[in-house]
């Protein structure tokens, strides 16, 4: 999919969090680095809807995210960094399929989708846990199922595997880079986008460095003490 | 995870409809008012006790567990009674309101929660003229479930940090941050249900 | 209804059920323990606006109905409404949505208190007394003096409430939109 982000500037509070940002996202491994504060979440926020520019457009495959907010939302989907915010039903089976209920699909097909994908993920053992008692790979691992299960275009994740210890972290990047469709990752580990298609470096609420991986990883490690 | 009032069992009462049980229900509140001796009431607060060890095969034990979540009750309705009225007042106030909280719990304790949940949610169907969604407010409910635990443990979290940094946890000084952080808690989940399409919930298809 | 007023409202009613399995709030020379769970009422009130406080505590008693044990001291399904105290429980929508509706444009301690005094204890109150009159079949007054009981620790809940809100106000002032 093309992801168009069209001379976007985004303020908050009299704080500019996003100046002037102009890209044109299309490969299907895309990594996203940058300090706290660099504007980088804001910017994954903006290619869903979730967050809209105050200038500037942002269009997803021609979809204006201001005006087909739903409709952009229904492709792009979205890991947030903290599965507890992410997973609203009590238990791992009725929250996937509480991602299906746009589709308006009937009982049978509803349960079987909820059971393929728990299957896929590896978590058919959870479906009828209380997600408060799960641990904190597997949370991960179900909010991710949550969003996959309606078979997204584009999965735009924010950080997903800061809160993780370093077997599950591992575990998730392992089912990211195995997944079909566009991946945009905005992350603190330089390894888990070494190998993908691009890499951005936010800085200051702009692009400091966009290309190959190898080089923006060096751009922004230049500026570490 | 909090867990229902429900008794798991068998039973013909656990097996009887929800919807019939609700109705019965109503009809027996309303009952109620029509028998007013002694004599007939205590028969009637009989037969309810009996029907936990017999029609529900709960044993006695539930029905301790109704009558002592109204025992402060009890005795204030019996010690007005008989001081405004006499001791058939008496009787028969504390009855009428046994037999209602008995039957009440019976039902609560033989019904499980997916089908007191389908029932609310026929019965908001009625409410959709008003503007009220029956599967919004499903949702509600399920949601407010999944916050429950979510929010001892913030609250919890919050006791053990400020304990941590030697301050004395007043309830003022507990509350309020943890409460600051549960909103910012609801501003994420509510991005997250953003993101997880409820704004085309409605939408036709 | 958007997201976040969803969210908001599921929050405050879990976090009224959540206020029930405090321990008592200690108050001296009073006979009846004073839970903290009305101090939920209260907070919805102060903090979500009336609408939202409203369906909060709408949202609490349907969950109670349903069969959950979420009423201080772990109280709950139909037989809640059975009894003396149904009067208040339907209250609390109605106390929370007072509060809502005076607390909105107001900031002081006292205009938020008096707030709270209105709509926390005088409409509470208002209904539940009647209720207790019903089931316990005494008159009004004698149902009124018995509430009484209830009024030292409602008067240190609704402090208590204004000075949380407060401070949940300075620290998150985008609550009440």
């Amino acid at each position: 999919m093309n992801l168009s982000v069209d001379h976007v500037t985004v303020r908050s509070h009299q704080r500019t969090i996003l100046t002037d940002v102009n890209v044109l996202l299309n490969e299907r491994r895309i990594g996203i680095i940058g300090d706290n504060g660099s504007g980088k979440s804001t910017f994954a926020r903006l290619l869903n809807g979730l967050c809209m520019p105050d200038e500037g457009r942002v269009l997803i495959d021609g979809l204006d995210t201001h005006t087909s907010g739903a409709d952009v939302r229904s492709r792009v989907g979205f890991l947030f960094q903290s599965p507890d915010a992410q997973i609203v039903m009590p238990t791992v089976a009725e929250d996937l399929a509480l991602g299906l209920k746009p589709l308006k699909l009937d009982s049978h097909n509803r349960q079987q989708r909820v059971t393929d994908t728990l299957d896929q993920f590896g978590i058919a053992h959870l479906a009828d846990r209380s997600v408060h008692m799960l641990s904190g790979g597997e949370k991960q691992l179900v909010a991710l199922a949550g969003v996959m299960i309606t078979a997204p275009e584009v999965l735009v994740c924010d950080e997903p595997t800061t809160l993780l210890d370093r077997r599950n972290a591992a575990n998730v990047m392992r089912i990211l880079d195995g997944l079909s469709c566009q991946v945009i990752l905005v992350t603190h580990d330089m390894a888990q986008i070494a190998s993908y298609d691009r890499a951005l470096l936010f800085a200051d609420g702009r692009v400091a460095a966009d290309g190959p991986p190898g080089s923006v990883i060096a751009a922004y490690e230049g500026t570490l003490p | 995870m909090i867990t229902g009032l429900y008794i798991p069992g068998g039973s013909l009462l656990h097996r009887l409809p929800a919807g019939v049980k609700l109705t019965l229900l109503v009809v027996a509140g309303l009952g109620i008012t029509l028998i007013d001796t002694v004599l007939t009431l205590s028969v009637t607060a009989l037969a309810v006790v009996a029907a936990y060890p017999f029609a529900a095969r709960l044993g006695w034990q539930p029905v301790w567990r109704a009558t002592k979540a109204i025992l402060i009750w009890l005795f204030f309705i019996a010690v007005a009674q008989a001081l405004i009225a006499d001791l058939t007042a008496a009787a028969t106030t504390v009855l009428r309101l046994l037999i209602l909280v008995w039957t009440a719990s019976l039902v609560t304790y033989t019904t499980r929660l997916e089908d007191m949940m389908s029932v609310l949610e026929r019965v908001l169907v009625w409410a959709r003229p008003l503007g009220v969604s029956p599967q919004r407010s499903a949702f509600m409910i399920a949601l407010t479930i999944r916050l429950i635990p979510a929010l001892f443990d913030l609250a919890r979290e919050v006791r053990e940090a400020q304990r941590a940094r030697g301050v004395e946890a007043s309830v003022v000084t507990a509350v309020a941050p943890s409460l600051t952080r549960v909103l910012a808690h609801a501003d994420t989940v509510s991005e997250a249900l953003i993101a997880r399409g409820y704004d085309r919930w409605d939408a036709p298809r | 209804m958007t997201a976040r007023d969803t969210v908001l409202i599921a929050t405050f009613a879990a976090l009224t059920a959540a206020l029930g399995l405090l321990p008592p709030l200690p108050v001296p020379v009073i006979p009846v323990p004073v839970t903290a769970q009305s101090l939920g009422v209260m907070l919805a009130g102060l903090l979500l606006g009336p609408r939202r406080a409203a369906l909060a505590m709408v949202t609490l008693l349907a969950l109670v109905a349903i069969g959950l044990p979420l009423l201080a001291g772990g109280r709950g399904g139909l037989a809640v409404f059975a009894g003396p105290s149904v009067g208040y429980l339907i209250g609390w929508p109605v106390g929370a949505w007072v509060i809502g509706l005076l607390a909105q444009k107001a900031e002081g301690p006292v205009s938020l208190g008096l707030a709270c005094l209105v709509g926390g204890i005088a409409v509470v109150y208002a209904c539940g007394v009647p209720g207790v009159a019903l089931v316990s079949d005494v008159s009004l007054v004698t149902a009124a003096l018995a509430s009484l009981a209830f009024l030292p620790g409602d008067l240190l809940k609704a402090v208590l409430a204004v000075a949380v809100a407060r401070s949940v106000r300075r620290a998150y002032p985008r609550v009440l939109q």
